[in-house]
């Protein structure tokens, strides 16, 4: 078990190092605590200026959440792009490797980052947009924050996929970023949505999330939003095994057709 | 299942298809009707042109590629229903810049393929410094791999390729991009792996090598077999050639043009040595030409003349061509 153990961890962080461009001092700081603040403090303003002076925690609370997706979908999509590019998937679907370990190695150190990103888009949003701590759960946030982090990340994994098909990062990203912006209720409240794009938010993660975040922040307790972390957390395992099965599909197709790998 | 063979390939086929519009696909026959039997504890050269087939049958023997026909089995194991035991007894070592992590070091490299593998990280850690001494990258270890020299990226491939301590290791062109004394010490390096009982499918294009290091061959070129033999039936058997070595004192403008317009010459190829010409001519095996290239060099101006069989270079280019 130990070096089970070990050796899953290995896998992550030479995963992580080798694979994850952004690990540079200007790349990441900007990546994980400038961007994100950024982006929080220019929507909360746009927000207060059309008239939604109200919704200011509303605001700050979203995009501090929106920083998981994005800062999970630049980290984990390189890591599954890159090793198409560099020529090194072959190496993966020529070990003795349990498919499912090596899929789920990938996520793990761009966890914490996911965190970071949130905790400092939030502190900022304190600082320099009032955001009201007063009423705050603090175990639900922690809670909440883990398990928002953790079904972004599996559905960023699930992206991961179409990032080793596409050879190709940047799209499958920018996607999936988009889907959880349009549709998870950062900006746009859920029931204002057409429906379609309602039902969408629905089984994208983040929605549940939000929504028991944005209630802890006005007094919710954890027990309050429990149904909410529940959902949250099946749909993160949901994307966690579509996302397993997509990936052995990948290699099955890649052995088939001969077309994923090049490098022997 | 056949255990005294290490690899058995059964009219393995392998055609890629692209295209994804019905009726507008191109297909690719990549690998055609391949039957071979390597024994255990040997070299076995597979050798080719570009686009023979080399790497496609390598591929499938990796369990990386399914054959679209025939069938392919390493150590008795099927390498399509039984991948995962191919897996757990082979490696493999390619050529090539492709295939490493730049932004890890050349020890993180094969620690994380030891972990990949599921190798105790203890044995991995030490395989892993052990081979890094082994192929000469001891002192680079700890160095970022996109600081590395093509060379020392094809030593790291080779340490990565023995760490799991493979009974099977497939060399894809492992001397290309190493200087000389790299590749002088990895064909060092491979009668030693097979003394200790394993066996190696190697690909290259260079043929002294491959006359070197392989007990058999096999010749293929547009995915078809076309010879199989120890590197001495390639020459004999199969190459079709006689070649003549005639060392002469004086020569002509002319004598190449001569001599190649003589029935049965195939290739006439002239050089200094010292203050005498060389001249080597191909000659269709069965052709008796020796008293016409006598002739026609002139008797008295032959200082030396030797018959040999073909060299594998030799031979390879008259099976090919």
């Amino acid at each position: 078990m130990t070096a089970f153990l070990t050796n899953f961890f290995l896998r992550a962080y030479y995963s992580y190092k080798g694979l994850f461009l952004w690990l540079n001092w200007t790349a990441f700081i900007s990546n994980v605590f400038i961007a994100p603040v950024v982006f929080v403090v220019i929507v909360t303003l746009t927000g207060r200026f059309a008239g939604q002076s109200d919704s200011a925690n509303s605001y700050v609370i979203g995009m501090a959440t929106y920083a998981i997706p994005v800062i999970l979908s630049g980290g984990i999509l390189q890591s599954f792009c890159y090793e198409r590019t560099f020529g090194t998937l072959s190496l993966i679907y020529a070990s003795r490797s349990n498919r499912w370990v090596t899929y789920w190695s990938k996520g793990l150190l761009h966890y914490p980052n996911a965190l970071l990103a949130a905790s400092t888009s939030l502190f900022f949003g304190w600082l320099l947009l009032d955001l009201d701590f007063s009423g705050l759960s603090w175990p639900a946030l922690i809670v909440l924050l883990l398990v928002i982090s953790f079904s972004c990340l599996c559905f960023c994994l699930f992206m991961g996929n179409f990032a080793i098909a596409l050879r190709e990062w940047i799209l499958p990203a920018a996607i999936a970023n988009g889907i959880v912006l349009i549709t998870s209720g950062v900006v746009v409240p859920i029931d204002q949505l057409p429906g379609f794009l309602g039902e969408i938010g629905r089984v994208v993660p983040l929605t549940h999330g939000l929504s028991a975040l944005r209630a802890a922040f006005e007094g919710a307790s954890l027990g309050d939003v429990i149904d909410d972390i529940v959902y949250e957390l099946v749909v993160g395992l949901s994307y966690l095994i579509a996302g397993g099965l997509l990936f052995s599909l990948l290699e099955a197709n890649a052995k088939r057709t001969g077309t994923y790998e090049s490098a022997i | 299942m056949n255990r005294d063979f290490a690899i058995e390939c059964e009219s393995l086929g392998r055609i890629y298809r692209s295209g994804s519009i019905p009726g507008r696909g191109r297909e690719t026959v990549a690998l055609s009707d391949l039957t071979v039997q390597v024994p255990n504890g040997v070299v076995f050269g597979l050798l080719g042109p570009n686009g023979a087939g080399k790497t496609t049958t390598i591929r499938i023997l990796s369990t990386l590629l399914t054959p679209t026909s025939g069938s392919a089995r390493v150590l008795g194991y099927d390498v399509v229903k039984q991948a995962k035991q191919v897996r757990e007894r082979i490696g493999f070592i390619l050529g090539g810049d492709r295939g490493l992590y730049g932004r890890l070091t050349g020890k993180q490299n094969v620690r994380y393929f030891g972990a990949l593998n599921r190798l105790n990280p203890k044995t991995a850690k030490r395989r892993a410094n052990e081979l890094l001494e082994r192929v000469g990258l001891a002192s680079a270890a700890d160095t970022l791999v996109e600081e590395y020299s093509r060379g020392m990226k094809q030593r790291l491939h080779i340490a990565r390729g023995l760490l799991t301590d493979p009974e099977v290791i497939f060399m894809d062109e492992p001397t290309i991009g190493l200087d000389p004394m790299g590749a002088q010490e990895l064909r060092q390096y491979i009668p030693e792996l097979v003394g200790q009982g394993k066996t190696i499918l190697l690909t290259t294009h260079y043929m002294l090598e491959a006359d070197m290091l392989c007990d058999e061959i096999a010749l293929i070129d547009r995915g078809r077999l076309v010879a199989l033999g120890t590197p001495d039936e390639i020459k004999r058997n199969f190459s079709r050639l006689t070649i003549f070595e005639i060392v002469v004192n004086q020569t002509t403008e002319t004598l190449t043009a001569e001599l190649s317009n003589i029935d049965g010459v195939q290739h006439v190829e002239a050089s200094a040595e010292g203050i005498f010409q060389k001249i080597t001519i191909a000659v269709k095996a069965g052709v008796d030409a020796r008293d016409k290239i006598q002739a026609t060099i002139g008797v008295q101006r032959i200082e030396n003349l030797v018959a040999r069989d073909p060299t594998l270079e030799e031979a390879y280019v008259s099976i090919l061509t």
